[in-house]
């Protein structure tokens, strides 16, 4: 089966996945209506967000490049949504530059503690890449772990500008002419994710066990992102180790070293919100809101300023601890995404390591265990609709 | 024409044999969870229960979640089992003050007035707004109203009346607000909140934006 088809065989999937439970919805009483009838309008009602990464990176054999990566995301949302759109610019310098740019489309699944992803990208390029990529991404999140398998469709690509002997060891660019390399490959690769505060750590290590291997079979590197002091829009980035060579975008593979900067601009996220939060006895502050960024997916937000560390749990965490982030738009909003079905929930939250609490502004009730939890409504379509207007 | 009933036999027993993967794999799931995180015995008790939920027809999710917040919370084996059972002990009430076609969210909310003590006849009188859209944000409302000391019966007087007048969802959650505000500004809780649902009554399902005039 050609590529082509492949890819637009997943898009047709991914359409009518999305579209059946909308048209399922439509016939629902108003109370349930989704926000879009389809699903690229629901996607196009929705902020974008753009993200400008440039990297410096020191490869093998001391050399040095540069890449800006930039992309446009609907919806404005850092986290995995349901449904994504992604418009990809890249451009790459060093020893032989390469533009590139194209469109990804993200799906994702909850089913019970893991999520399921996928995601299709078609790509073109200039330069010492190739001319025509498509790729597909299939893999499944847990809680700490990410699987993935990728494989890339490349047309007229040049090869790298770095040769590899053996798994490790790689040698200055021999410039290659372009040549017609139209081949494939598979990778497998396994990523560990750790949010301490408010840096965010990974390991990543994988395996080429499928079509062409150029460079090495085997890698691992690390990463660490740090939220930059300074402006809480901008991030470093730091990461090293062995890694393939993705020759879609004119990534080298083997040794390497990149320090880069993240930086995020554009639309907030949406403010499509409750009425305003209910500050408990006692307090004098907004406390707790809930954001909806798209069908069955929630940004929660409690204000807590000058706190090192904020944890959510309850019905929407299957009752796990999660670390909440510090927003990108106020130091002292705390917040985390959650995937789940509009409606009725029990939370709790702690602050600084402290005890287990309602979070401000929720309905306080026994838990039936001695102590008592929050009431956490996410609201249907409807409700947000009746909010905004 | 055989042809054709052979294809619907055979799409009837696909489905079927989907329905049955479906709703095994969630019970699976479900068992899984407890399974990990709860000590055998428990984790078999709670199970056992949820089963007797299934042919009650009632929602399940619920009780897993009341058993792994108990595991959270460091509860012994004995409160978990407790708990669920008080659980479905409400959730059975519930159902049956407010009627079989209601939604989770709904009889959820009104297993937790219940739990904060309000009475199935009390429940009963919302049996009426069933098919309101405000229904869950209505019963949350109550059980605010029950849970910070306004006697249960004046509380679902104030609910009853707010749903009568077709106020929406988020009426419920601005009342809690005045409510709290006026608290903390040191009025009774009963007075604040008849003064403040007298309002928003007043201002009527048209008004969108404003929490009420103070009364």
């Amino acid at each position: 089966m050609r590529p082509t088809t492949i890819t637009l065989l997943a898009c047709s999937f991914a359409l009518i996945a999305y579209a059946a439970p909308s048209l399922a919805q439509a016939r629902a009483p108003d109370g349930a209506r989704l926000l879009g009838t389809n699903p690229l309008a629901f996607l196009l009602e929705r902020q974008p967000r753009l993200f400008v990464t440039p990297m410096g990176e020191i490869l093998a054999g001391g050399r040095f490049a540069q890449r800006v990566d930039s992309r446009v995301t609907w919806p404005a949302d850092t986290a995995l949504p349901d449904l994504a759109l992604h418009f990809i610019v890249s451009y790459t310098s060093g020893h032989e530059s390469y533009r590139r740019s194209g469109v990804r489309i993200d799906l994702a699944h909850e089913l019970g503690p893991t999520r399921l992803t996928g995601s299709a990208t078609l790509a073109s390029g200039a330069g010492a890449g190739p001319q025509q990529t498509i790729t597909l991404t299939f893999g499944a999140i847990f809680p700490v772990l990410r699987f993935e398998v990728r494989t890339a469709w490349l047309r007229s690509a040049t090869s790298q500008n770095s040769r590899h002997i053996g798994d490790d060891i790689s040698i200055p660019a021999i410039p290659r002419p372009a040549s017609k390399i139209s081949g494939n490959y598979t990778d497998g690769e396994l990523h560990a994710l750790r949010n301490l505060d408010r840096i965010s750590l990974g390991v990543t290590g994988g395996y080429r066990f499928g079509g062409e291997a150029w460079g090495s079979r085997r890698w691992l590197f690390g990463e660490a992102g740090v939220p930059a002091p300074v402006w809480n829009r901008l991030s470093i980035i730091i990461a090293g180790g062995v890694r393939p060579e993705r020759v879609e975008f004119a990534q080298p593979g083997g040794r390497f070293a990149q320090f880069g900067l993240r930086l995020e601009i554009g639309s907030p996220r949406e403010s499509v919100t409750l009425p305003p939060p209910v500050s408990p006895p006692g307090t004098n502050t907004a406390a707790t809101t809930v954001v909806q960024l798209g069908l069955d997916h929630y940004l929660i937000r409690l204000y807590q300023p000058a706190r090192s560390s904020v944890e959510l749990k309850g019905d929407i965490t299957d009752w796990e601890v999660v670390p909440l982030r510090r927003s990108m738009e106020r130091d002292d909003l705390w917040e985390t995404t959650v995937h789940k079905p509009a409606g009725y929930y029990h939370v709790n939250i702690r602050v600084d390591g402290g005890e287990w609490i309602t979070p401000p502004g929720l309905v306080a009730v026994p838990d039936r265990f001695g102590g008592s939890t929050g009431i956490l409504n996410l609201p249907t379509s409807q409700e947000v609709a009746d909010a905004q207007s | 024409m055989r042809s054709r009933s052979r294809l619907r036999g055979t799409l009837r027993t696909i489905s079927a044999v989907l329905l049955v993967i479906l709703i095994t794999g969630e019970a699976e799931a479900q068992d899984l969870r407890l399974r990990e995180r709860l000590e055998p015995g428990t984790a078999a008790t709670v199970i056992a229960l949820m089963d007797s939920a299934r042919t009650l027809e009632l929602p399940t999710e619920p009780l897993v979640q009341k058993a792994l917040e108990g595991e959270s919370k460091g509860a012994t084996g004995d409160a978990i089992v407790r708990a669920v059972r008080s659980l479905i002990h409400d959730l059975v009430t519930a159902r049956k003050a407010l009627g079989g076609e209601i939604g989770e969210g709904e009889l959820l909310a009104a297993a937790t007035v219940l739990h904060v003590g309000g009475t199935p006849g009390q429940l009963e009188r919302l049996r009426l707004h069933r098919s309101h859209a405000a229904l869950s944000a209505g019963l949350t409302g109550l059980a605010y109203l029950i849970s910070r000391g306004v006697p249960a019966e004046q509380s679902t007087d104030l609910i009853v009346a707010m749903l009568n007048a077709r106020l929406p969802g988020r009426a419920f959650a601005t009342l809690q607000e005045l409510v709290e505000t006026d608290v903390r500004a040191g009025a009774p809780v009963t007075t604040a909140a008849t003064a403040h649902v007298n309002a928003l009554i007043r201002m009527g399902p048209s008004d969108r934006t404003s929490g009420g005039r103070r009364p």
